[in-house]
């Protein structure tokens, strides 16, 4: 789950999360916009969107996801219990 | 693919600032297709690209208070006329030692004699916003400094640390820590045919583009006198009277030929510093909106966060942006 303090500067292919607490900004490709917009309905569901959207495989694309999960996680950026 | 991440700044340590700026918006080229894989958050210092940095944020009085909120916004209280109680959207508080303010924010204007000017900048910018104060701010002025800036900031107007240079109808924001070079390049480039918006401090509209500045004098740091007094000895422009307040050199604008009353903002100019590798190029809406970040600091309140973050959003979607670096000079502009 996006952690709510996060601030979301949407570029429409790109966003910028701006993390007022540790004062990091991370950007995210068009790909990981696509993640992040949809992280909050699960995995399958981005994956989903992500394959809707993006010329990838279902598999590359739960691999993709599940990464960045992580990371975003490891960033502080989303919940640990969705990760 | 890639995701890359840097640090931010809101700092009033020059040093620190420098150190952040180059940081955060040393990216490198990035792969323009999107549909790849490997989606990856890189944090500060972790990718080739990205330089990391120590920064952190400055506490001033009890709060978390970003320094440079206070900044922009000080101009505005130092020229208010006094402070209106009126009806309207209630934004939050800021909370001092001794006073606490709360900012409201109108929707709608329907008398000029309910805002808080700029009174006193030629650009005679006016903000629906008004204050409540509570308690005595006579000691502690800073809750109302602030909590018309982030009124302000939810109308939403974006403060910017920048100068604001105009020429044949096209403008540019040029952003950078202080001591990046911001005076000293607008001060050149007024010489050269520029007109100067703002030296410091400047307000942007996301709707219209339009910046207007608030600053009332050019401050000029020791150590870049020596490059404008040459500048203007050229043109035999005589500055030898011109006052400091101790830390910085003041000059009028009216020695370089006034100030500009605003306009449609077109670019945003990254300056590097001076000492370090610089790619100057071409930045792109991520990077032009971590720099309007980086220039309006964050505000206090949490409800004006996302709405800072739509109006910077807006105005990187819509002008072009660009870094340089201060020692190139400014015939790139």
């Amino acid at each position: 789950m996006k952690l709510p303090h996060v601030i979301e500067t949407d570029l429409s292919d790109e966003m910028v999360l701006l993390d007022p607490r540790t004062r990091e900004v991370f950007t995210l490709n068009a790909v990981g916009r696509v993640i992040w917009e949809h992280l909050d309905r699960g995995v399958a569901e981005v994956v989903a969107r992500v394959i809707d959207e993006f010329d990838i495989t279902h598999e590359a694309a739960t691999k993709d996801c599940e990464t960045l999960l992580q990371q975003l996680s490891q960033a502080g950026l989303i919940s640990a219990a969705q990760s | 693919m890639w995701i890359l991440g840097c640090a931010i700044v809101v700092s009033d340590d020059d040093a620190q600032l420098t150190s952040l700026l180059t940081g955060r918006l040393d990216l490198g080229p990035t792969e323009t297709h999107p549909r790849k894989t490997n989606p990856r958050v890189t944090r500060p210092g972790e990718a080739d690209d990205v330089r990391s940095s120590e920064w952190r944020l400055r506490i001033r009085h009890d709060g978390a208070v970003p320094v440079d909120v206070h900044r922009v916004a000080s101009c505005f209280v130092a020229d208010a006329r006094g402070l209106r109680f009126l009806e309207g959207w209630s934004v939050g508080w800021v909370v001092g030692a001794n006073c606490a303010a709360r900012v409201t924010v109108h929707h709608v204007s329907e008398a000029n004699d309910a805002r808080i000017s700029s009174v006193g900048s030629r650009s005679d910018a006016t903000f629906d916003v008004s204050v409540d104060v509570f308690g005595d701010p006579s000691d502690d002025p800073l809750p109302i400094l602030l909590a018309i800036g982030e009124g302000v900031s939810a109308r939403p107007i974006i403060p910017l640390h920048a100068a604001i240079l105009s020429q044949s109808g096209r403008s540019i924001a040029m952003l950078g820590p202080s001591g990046a070079g911001k005076t000293t390049s607008a001060v050149l480039a007024a010489l050269d045919g520029w007109q100067i918006i703002a030296e410091d401090t400047a307000w942007l509209d996301p709707e219209t583009l339009e910046v207007v500045g608030s600053d009332r004098q050019l401050r000029l740091r020791s150590g870049t006198e020596l490059l404008v007094d040459e500048a203007l000895a050229r043109r035999n422009i005589d500055i030898a009277h011109e006052p400091h307040d101790g830390v910085k050199r003041l000059l009028s604008f009216d020695a370089i030929g006034g100030r500009g009353n605003g306009a449609h903002l077109d670019e945003v100019v990254v300056l590097g510093p001076r000492d370090s590798p610089w790619l100057a190029g071409p930045l792109r809406p991520a990077q032009v909106a971590i720099a309007l970040h980086q220039a309006a600091g964050i505000p206090i309140i949490e409800s004006v966060r996302p709405v800072r973050a739509a109006a910077i959003a807006s105005v990187a979607q819509r002008v072009s942006g660009r870094r340089i670096s201060a020692s190139s000079g400014l015939s790139g502009l």
